[in-house]
């Protein structure tokens, strides 16, 4: 199977993610709740692995990594904190449901949004856009780094600062981005919001939320952390207030894993190899006459390396299906991301994604290619 | 040898302790005993040796590990 749904999971994983998940199933005690040497030495591959996605991220305090079940939770976590009394925010109009469900929900509870546009390869235009989505409600910008979809950079270097001009609060949807693209906490992002999964090459089950110092906000949910147990107070202190129930060792051991192999490798790195193959496919692609793209051939400076597709008279769906039949796994549909589709009209059909991983080859993205032209439906 | 506890508010921080302490050269041990029947409350202590007592908590204070108490005394 030639697998390009690197954007939902990446597959395979590197050996060593498997080693540690493997090792740390194998003789793990709860971390952070004992005092023998199991427990202990469990609570020190936590305290490392935190360690090492701060340094990834150019965090000097540790313990504003708190690690969650994933992205969703993450965001969730962070959405509803910021608006538990209620606010205006303004998101791209290329989110997530991870973080457009999340405010719809609040709507009830008189949270309002804003979507502004995104103009590919045009930041002063998708920033004049956001600058027109502010109001004097709005607490927060909450963007994607990347198009889960269509693979659409934000400036969000900029966007970060448009927010602090306004005194809002900046938080990044890195879903996509985290292990790919440049992201570095000192660059004044109050909340990041990861997948462990993806572009870090950890297990599934594993995420990230990054706070600045700024960031203060309520947890979404409490319960026992190993600390101040006398207290029913949920602990105030970080990653404590977070961090209820216990840890997912054995993921967060193979996502230390995961950072280790992204950051052996080199971001950039991994990005060129990327984004050369996504070039690869754009051009094999749109020398077939079939074939619909929706964006420009994907620059490093505008793209993450994700591209997606439609055969024109054909539902995506099908399509994807028939790639399956030939051994190649992508993604179709609406990808959890119906604002991205509606932006880029395909709301009604759909698209097929192709997202590599740094394990895919030239060869596999020819594969693709080739297989695509010779569909007959 | 003698022993000197510092008190520390979860494992996160009984960590970051003990990595601080390390890269300045001071042996510590990390455990969770209660030195009093009323220290029921889930924390727990980094033990250093008694000489080296004095620059440890200075060094654990200047990289922001709460302290929430010290206590002197107990021997290994």
């Amino acid at each position: 199977m030639i697998y390009l749904d690197n954007s939902a999971t990446t597959s395979p994983k590197p050996q060593q993610v498997l080693d540690a998940s493997a090792r740390a199933l194998r003789a793990s005690a709860n971390p952070g709740r004992s005092g023998h040497r199991m427990s202990v030495e469990a609570g020190e591959r936590i305290y490392s692995a935190r360690k090492t996605a701060a340094d990834l991220f150019g965090m000097e305090d540790e313990t504003r990594v708190i690690f969650t079940p994933g992205c969703t939770f993450s965001l969730n976590t962070a959405i509803k904190g910021i608006f538990s009394k209620g606010g205006h925010a303004v998101v791209s109009n290329l989110e997530h449901n991870a973080v457009m469900r999340p405010l719809e929900a609040l709507r009830s509870e008189g949270v309002t949004y804003t979507a502004a546009a995104v103009y590919p390869g045009d930041d002063d235009a998708t920033l004049d856009s956001f600058r027109r989505s502010i109001n004097v409600n709005t607490k927060a910008i909450i963007c994607t780094h990347a198009s889960n979809v269509w693979g659409i950079r934000l400036p969000v270097e900029r966007i970060c600062a448009l927010a602090h001009a306004y005194g809002l609060y900046m938080m990044i949807d890195a879903a996509q981005s985290a292990g790919v693209l440049p992201l570095d906490m000192k660059d004044g992002y109050d909340i990041v919001c990861a997948a462990g999964h993806k572009g870090l090459y950890g297990p599934m089950g594993t995420g990230l939320m990054l706070l600045s110092e700024k960031a203060d906000i309520p947890p979404l949910i409490t319960g026992g952390t190993g600390s101040g147990s006398a207290s029913l107070i949920q602990p105030q202190e970080l990653p404590d207030r977070f961090e209820s129930g216990t840890l997912n060792l054995p993921g967060i051991a193979g996502l230390e894993a995961g950072i280790s192999f992204v950051s052996a490798k080199g971001k950039e790195n991994i990005l060129r190899h990327e984004m050369s193959l996504v070039r690869r496919a754009y051009k094999g692609l749109s020398a077939n006459k079939k074939v619909r793209l929706y964006t420009p051939e994907p620059d490093e400076s505008f793209f993450a390396p994700v591209l997606s597709f439609n055969i024109e008279g054909v539902d995506s769906e099908t399509a994807a299906a028939q790639l399956a039949r030939r051994g190649i796994a992508v993604r179709a549909g609406l990808h959890c991301c119906p604002a991205a589709h509606r932006a880029l009209g395909t709301l009604d059909t759909g698209a097929v994604r192709i997202s590599p991983s740094a394990f895919t080859a030239a060869r596999d993205i020819d594969r693709v290619i080739q297989t695509v032209r010779e569909l007959k439906f | 040898m003698e022993k000197v506890y510092f008190v520390v508010s979860s494992v996160t921080y009984a960590m970051k302790g003990r990595r601080i302490l390390a890269s300045g050269g001071i042996k510590s041990e990390i455990g969770k005993r209660g030195r009093r029947a009323d220290d029921k409350s889930c924390r727990y202590t980094i033990a250093v040796s008694s000489g080296n007592a004095e620059a440890a908590e200075r060094m654990l204070r200047a990289n922001s590990v709460r302290i929430l108490e010290r206590k002197d005394g107990g021997t290994t």
